[in-house]
């Protein structure tokens, strides 16, 4: 696990307490019954403060796995450090 | 301002709600707003759990859009507190960017006048909620979408129209008790209003406001949901504080507080302390100073706080921790609800090590900008929601019962080590037959020549620099109760009024059943209570069993 895949570990136990980190990485609002729409914004917020990133809230639908949050992240701090 | 804490995030927010004590009993609270609850639900529930000291708190919402019929619920539910943030949309759905409808001029009175219906219904709820609960409303803290006929920089009629709907509700609102509504104006020094909307969430997912914004709104609501008990005096230094110069070098009528002076600030703070002294709160003095420059100086007419809104004055060359020692001790209350305020810092760390839990503040004199801070600052912690008639009359009370603090001073709590104060304890003090005779022997004894304020040999020229000037009567070495039972005693010898004056001492001295007002003051001056069994305290110090005082109620 690298160094994005933690942080956003730690991300996810922020917003959903009660989820152990391994079961993070597989995480996604199918798995997990607290993962609602309010989750994911405030999810985002925690994200973006963690990374210094902005996330598109217009792709909020797309946001609904820790993969796929993984990806848009690594992408976006990619960006930023180029 | 001050009081201002740093901004809380949502990660953060999150973990003080998680650390919450599981143990500790929930306190409700309702938040009632017309967007998505969102940010602002988890702020207001994590300010609420840190001003709470860690009290497991919840936040619950009501529908979306439905502002009325949320606030309208509230007060058929177990809540601490209902939380009402009001922004334009709600009052009308047209003044939402997340709106269908169209902007138009002509729409306008349709719109002022459902925004009067809907203020008048929100007016009911909230007055039928704070029956029953604590209520914090926030009025719209957003900009107006740009659907009026003027340019950005023009007030059009209409919209001042909607401004005073807005304005006029929040008054009234204000009027009421239970209720406590955010100063918009301190909410803008914290989160400014052009950095309070953020329209992408608010047109996506429904939540108008950045998260700075929510958080200091979350703050403000959960303050005005959880008060803290103001705090119960100030005292302050004299010589570059309440006035700017040194009385003692410039003479009473060289000090100065005013704008042609350039000495503002000074005049600022002594109307803060004199609006303070009208609401109840205590002002005292503690001023390293010759008593006779400092009653000189408070005789003057343009003086801002009043010589009678001041009590008790410590002026004379003690340290200032024994000065607040004993002002605190003639206030009967702990140094936790009183600010200090001095210039020097010093000072202010002498005061701060021998009381702790004093809030100590220095006062900025050459920086215009911070001693404005300083009175917000002052203001944030001792103000009340309410003032009554009977605050203001508190320190006269306190004058009346306490006459003399500890060791002597006049009526007014004067008390300095110099000739002049001991004349004003026998004479402006009426004390007992006993304290007199003490009182009088010791003035021949302790007459010292005044000198200047600033000569060493002043301090050393004290009679006893470890035992408190004054009167000279010994008073200060007796027990607090019997202090003041004995200053007391003397005043008051008509039968008729012995029972109210044993009740004055009772009231203010915890702990006192009764002072004994016997011609023979040399006799047990009061009865106080010892491990639960009440007992005679003399003049000598000896206790004997108490069995009642004729003609006092013993209690």
């Amino acid at each position: 696990m690298d160094d994005i895949a933690k942080r956003l570990v730690g991300c996810f136990q922020t917003v959903f307490p009660d989820l152990e980190a391994k079961q993070i990485p597989a995480a996604s609002q199918e798995t997990v019954a607290a993962w609602d729409s309010v989750a994911t914004v405030t999810l985002i917020t925690v994200i973006e403060d963690e990374f210094g990133v902005a996330l598109d809230l217009e792709r909020l639908q797309e946001f609904d796995s820790f993969s796929r949050l993984y990806g848009h992240v690594v992408e976006l701090v990619s960006q930023t450090n180029a | 301002m001050s009081a201002r804490l740093r901004q809380v995030k949502i990660a953060e927010a999150l973990k003080i709600i998680r650390d919450a004590r599981a143990e500790t009993p929930t306190h409700n609270v309702l938040l009632a707003c017309g967007f998505t609850p969102l940010h602002a639900q988890t702020l207001l529930r994590a300010h609420l759990v840190q001003r709470l000291g860690g009290q497991r708190g919840e936040v619950g919402s009501g529908l979306y859009g439905d502002l009325c019929g949320t606030v309208e619920s509230a007060a058929a539910k177990e809540l601490h507190g209902l939380a009402v943030l009001v922004e334009w949309p709600d009052l009308d759905g047209r003044l939402s960017y997340r709106s269908g409808g169209r902007w138009s001029e002509l729409a306008m009175e349709d719109v002022l006048r459902t925004a009067a219906q809907t203020l008048a219904r929100l007016r009911e709820g909230i007055r039928a909620a704070a029956g029953r609960m604590r209520v914090s409303l926030s009025g719209p803290t957003l900009p107006l979408p740009p659907l009026f006929s003027t340019a950005g920089w023009q007030r059009g009629e209409a919209e001042a129209r909607l401004e005073v709907l807005a304005a006029e509700f929040l008054a009234d609102m204000a009027a009421e008790r239970g209720i406590g509504v955010v100063k918009t104006q301190r909410l803008w020094q914290q989160s400014a209003p052009a950095a309070a909307l953020d329209v992408k969430p608010d047109v996506l997912v429904g939540f108008p406001y950045t998260v700075p914004h929510a958080d200091a709104l979350a703050e403000m609501h959960a303050r005005l949901l959880t008060p803290a008990p103001p705090l119960k005096a100030v005292i302050t230094d004299l010589d570059d504080t309440l006035w700017h110069g040194i009385a003692g070098e410039v003479g009473p009528e060289g000090v100065s507080w005013d704008l042609p002076s350039h000495h503002q600030m000074h005049g600022l703070y002594q109307n803060l302390l004199s609006s303070l002294a009208a609401q109840g709160i205590l002002i005292g003095v503690a001023s390293k100073n010759d008593a006779a420059v400092v009653k000189k100086a408070f005789e003057r007419k343009d003086l801002l706080l009043r010589r009678e809104q001041v009590f008790p004055v410590e002026a004379h060359w003690e340290p200032k921790s024994r000065s607040v020692a004993r002002i605190l001790q003639a206030w009967n209350i702990g140094a936790d609800a009183v600010i200090f305020i001095d210039d020097s810092p010093m000072e202010l760390a002498e005061v701060a090590a021998a009381h702790p839990g004093i809030r100590t503040m220095l006062f900025p004199k050459a920086d215009p900008a911070a001693c404005l801070e300083l009175l917000h600052t002052i203001r944030d912690l001792c103000g009340k929601e309410r003032v009554s008639a009977e605050d203001g009359l508190r320190a006269e009370s306190l004058r009346r019962n306490v006459r003399v603090p500890a060791g002597g001073g006049d009526r007014n709590g004067h008390r300095c080590g110099g000739v002049s104060q001991r004349r004003r304890c026998s004479g402006g003090v009426r004390l007992c037959a006993f304290a007199r005779g003490r009182a009088r022997a010791g003035s021949r004894q302790q007459d010292q020549p005044v000198q200047s304020k600033r000569d060493p040999a002043r301090r050393s020229g004290m009679a006893n620099a470890d035992e408190p000037p004054g009167c000279g009567a010994g008073c200060h070495q007796l027990p607090r109760p019997v202090r003041a039972a004995r200053q007391d005693c003397g005043a008051r010898r008509e039968p008729g009024r012995q029972r109210a004056a044993r009740e004055d001492v009772g009231d203010e001295l915890p702990g006192v059943l009764a002072a004994d007002r016997t011609p023979d003051a040399r006799a047990a001056v009061c009865a106080v209570r010892r491990g639960g069994t009440p007992v005679r305290v003399y003049g000598n110090g000896k206790e004997r069993p108490f069995a009642g005082v004729s003609g006092g109620t013993g209690r």
